[in-house]
């Protein structure tokens, strides 16, 4: 936690503060590995859990690009009313 | 059409995403695009063979919408809402509910349409979408 600490100009306590958010929305996890070590003087490690991430990252892309189809679309639509526009007369 | 700004979509928290798109056109088309099913069904999820034949929009605070989507093997999916508010032409909120939700509660759509600073015939579109928020729609209340 030393090193995860050190890029970041905040405490200790709330760098721990910060990881506990991201092992509760189930971003990082702890390693089991680290039990046998004293847990006091040594807190277990924790690993980045990539998974629910991606998920929800590839769940906005895929929205997005629906969105982005539509949107392409509805740009030749606004060009059309636009004409229309210009040209006076338009049909209903 | 390539005048038109990239999409930018963000997840603004855990139940909201924001969409901004540029449109090179006056806010009210805009407007008229997002509300007249002649003009709704040319452009909202019509791809891939799907196509809308029930688009129909009672457009009013309370007044509500229903669209149906119909695939080419004849599958079918609909959606509805309620408006909650209606500001010509910067404004839209809706409420949104699929057939067949696969979340619990429903969505709320807002629509703003701001103009842009630059250039008069640009404008800027803002949704945000509240996902299937019961904290959300009791905050309404």
């Amino acid at each position: 936690m030393t090193e995860l600490a050190a890029p970041f100009d905040i405490s200790q306590p709330a760098i721990s503060k910060h990881l506990n958010v991201l092992e509760r929305a189930g971003l990082i996890s702890r390693g089991r590995d680290a039990q046998r070590r004293p847990r006091r003087l040594e807190p277990r490690p924790r690993r980045l859990e990539p998974r629910p991430l991606a998920e929800a990252t590839g769940w906005l892309e895929t929205y997005r690009r629906y969105w982005e189809g539509n949107f392409g679309r509805l740009d030749a639509v606004l060009e059309e009313l636009k004409a229309r526009k210009k040209h006076g007369r338009s049909r209903r | 059409m390539n005048s038109s700004g990239a999409l930018k979509v963000t997840a603004q928290s855990d139940r909201e995403i924001v969409m901004t798109r540029v449109f090179d056109a006056p806010r009210n088309l805009v407007f008229d695009a997002y509300t007249k099913p002649e003009l709704l069904r040319r452009w909202l999820g019509v791809f891939g063979g799907y196509s809308m034949p029930v688009c129909e929009v009672d457009l009013r605070v309370g007044g509500t919408y229903r669209f149906v989507w119909r695939g080419p093997d004849g599958a079918e999916m609909g959606v509805r809402g309620v408006y909650r508010e209606v500001v010509r032409p910067e404004r839209l909120v809706h409420t949104e509910k699929f057939d067949e939700a696969w979340y619990p509660g429903e969505a709320l759509i807002t629509v703003l349409k701001s103009p842009m600073e630059s250039g008069v015939a640009q404008s800027y579109d803002k949704l945000a979408e509240l996902l299937a928020s019961g904290a959300l729609e009791k905050a309404r209340r």
